[in-house]
């Protein structure tokens, strides 16, 4: 009966401070992440502090015992992700345009093939992959990871884009097609604005995704200078310890390019990932 | 004259659609088929560093599977796979499915918040196992310290140095990721509904609790389906959170068969041995993954 008492405009607020709790409760493990990393060291170990009392950001200029910097890290995970999606898109555009347009027995299998490569384990293709490598000598090379995590971001673009153009009526083109428009210029033209917030998420996943990675630079990557952010956050959780305000710095370094484009593009990217999986 | 011309424009239509997908046909075969096969090809033979520079590659049949399966530590791991992917997906489904329900209530800013958690899910597996890792410490660990204050423990706990209490703080990392994923399919499914159908049913008396049993998911079934069977092929094959967070233990409390492949290819070079667990794997995925592919192409074939 109370409930009934409350106009609309009322359920309305009083849902969305619900909701806001919700949120703020749920993301709370990437804000303990973020306020350790700009904590004076002092302050993690003594009883926690919710909000910080003072903050710094010694921990970010922290020198590792390998004589490698930060900079270099962060250089090589650029690297590896610009690299990753320049070459998904390249590669993963143009396919999931000919699957979705173009019905044969070999696009069939084609695509059996994507979502297979999207189900299986890193693990299945780890070991060939390093055995192959080290005969092509991709080792210790940012060619041999972009191309191990393009494994991981060609399906997922594919499965997500390929539903997009499907979307698109077939007539749009050919009516560009029909007035001179060159394949190119109609897919420019016709394709790319449609399907915008799929290119986005392709975009954003994909560089995300090999971004992220840990388990290809893992065992792809020896060298100290080769070495991805994700890779070092790893290392230095087993050199480092118990220096978790130190972690954190990494771990916050890691997550904030991604944090920062996802609250940029979240109407994309969501909306995106949404329609992708609806149409599957 | 029309005819033709239109003939001719789709046959060279067929060449050019066939340029676009080549390059990625050449990829997915060079980088996924090939290594599949090798690996396959692996698990029946004898290759580890000893042999592996020499080029010498002995077949042994199944003897590697016979091995492996006689390994205590393999049939731990296994174990351990299926009851971490089990209880994942028997809290984030349900949660998921909770917070998707909420979210689709039109209030202020219901869309903005809800994508917000998303970010959950596209946040790197080894950012969150490390994050996880420092609030499940069990010194200075923020879980142990909000836990002793509410008095709901006593004595801090040392999640971490313990199998079940490592595996629950795998599990709920794995959850924390897991729920956006499982709410942001759901309320794609959710929006699709009609709303008179729910109208007719409160109107005929229905409440809510069951306009949720007897229509919102047996009008969701398909959607649900297909968010438990790829919530099961994701959380099946984890790699990164138990090979961060534990190291696969205590012992081999928290041994998955991902973490165990790569342990037996890249820590102890048994390439065959690791390659013979990472196709059990791939095995027992590919039962509910050809589940998931009849699915699409069923929707494939309706559109």
């Amino acid at each position: 009966m109370k409930h009934k008492r409350l106009t609309e405009k009322q359920q309305s607020y009083i849902n969305m401070i619900i909701g806001i709790i919700i949120i703020g409760l749920f993301l709370f493990p990437l804000y303990w992440m973020i306020t350790t990393a700009i904590k004076p060291a002092g302050e993690s170990f003594k009883t926690p502090t919710l909000i910080p009392k003072e903050i710094s950001f010694e921990n970010f200029v922290f020198k590792n015992e390998h004589g490698v910097t930060l900079v270099t890290y962060t250089k090589n995970s650029f690297i590896i992700a610009i690299g990753t999606t320049l070459l998904t898109m390249l590669l993963g555009v143009p396919a999931s345009y000919g699957l979705a347009r173009f019905k044969s027995k070999f696009n069939s299998y084609l695509l059996l093939i994507f979502l297979v490569a999207q189900m299986m384990p890193s693990s299945l293709i780890l070991t060939p992959l390093f055995i192959n490598f080290r005969k092509l000598s991709l080792l210790n090379n940012y060619l041999g990871v972009i191309l191990a995590d393009a494994t991981l971001t060609i399906p997922f673009v594919v499965i997500i884009l390929r539903s997009y153009f499907k979307d698109v009526p077939k007539a749009l083109e050919e009516a560009a097609l029909i007035d001179g428009c060159g394949p190119l210029r109609t897919f420019i033209k016709i394709m790319v604005p449609i399907c915008k917030s799929g290119f986005v998420v392709a975009l954003a996943m994909s560089s995300f995704m090999s971004w992220g990675d840990m388990v290809f630079s893992l065992t792809f990557l020896t060298e100290e200078r080769m070495k991805t952010l994700s890779l070092i956050l790893y290392k230095a959780m087993g050199e480092l310890g118990v220096r978790w305000e130190i972690l954190m710095a990494y771990a916050t370094i890691v997550v904030v390019p991604i944090v920062i484009i996802f609250v940029l593009l979240q109407k994309q990217i969501v909306g995106g990932l949404t329609e992708g999986s609806v149409k599957g | 004259m029309k005819k033709v011309k239109r003939k001719s424009y789709y046959d060279k239509r067929k060449l050019i659609v066939f340029a676009f997908v080549l390059p990625a046909a050449i990829y997915m075969f060079l980088m996924i088929i090939i290594p599949i096969i090798n690996n396959i090809v692996m698990g029946f033979q004898n290759v580890d560093l000893m042999n592996f520079a020499k080029g010498e590659k002995k077949f042994i049949g199944f003897d590697m599977y016979k091995k492996i399966f006689q390994n205590s530590t393999f049939r731990i791991a296994l174990k351990n796979t299926i009851s971490y992917t089990f209880w994942c997906l028997v809290f984030q489904f349900p949660l998921g499915f909770a917070m998707a329900l909420f979210f689709s209530k039109k209030f202020k800013l219901s869309q903005f918040l809800r994508g917000l958690t998303v970010i959950a899910w596209v946040l790197p597996m080894i950012a969150v196992a490390g994050v996880f890792k420092y609030m499940f410490n069990g010194d200075i660990g923020i879980i142990n310290h909000l836990l002793v204050n509410l008095k709901i423990i006593k004595e801090p706990i040392k999640w971490l140095a313990y199998g079940d209490s490592a595996m629950t703080a795998i599990i709920i990392a794995n959850i924390w990721k897991g729920v956006p994923f499982n709410m942001i399919l759901l309320s794609a499914a959710l929006t699709t509904l009609p709303t008179d159908v729910f109208e007719a049913a409160s109107i005929d008396g229905a409440n809510t609790v069951k306009r949720f049993f007897y229509i919102t998911v047996p009008l969701l079934k398909p959607a649900i389906i297909s968010v438990l069977t790829l919530g099961f092929i994701y959380t099946f094959k984890v790699f990164d959170l138990s090979y961060v967070m534990t190291g696969g233990g205590p012992g081999s409390a928290t041994e998955m068969l991902s973490t165990l492949a790569y342990r037996y290819s890249f820590s102890e070079y048994n390439f065959s041995q690791g390659s013979a667990v990472a196709n059990v794997l791939f095995i027992l995925l590919m039962v509910v993954g050809i589940f998931y592919i009849s699915l699409v192409n069923k929707e494939e074939s309706n559109n």
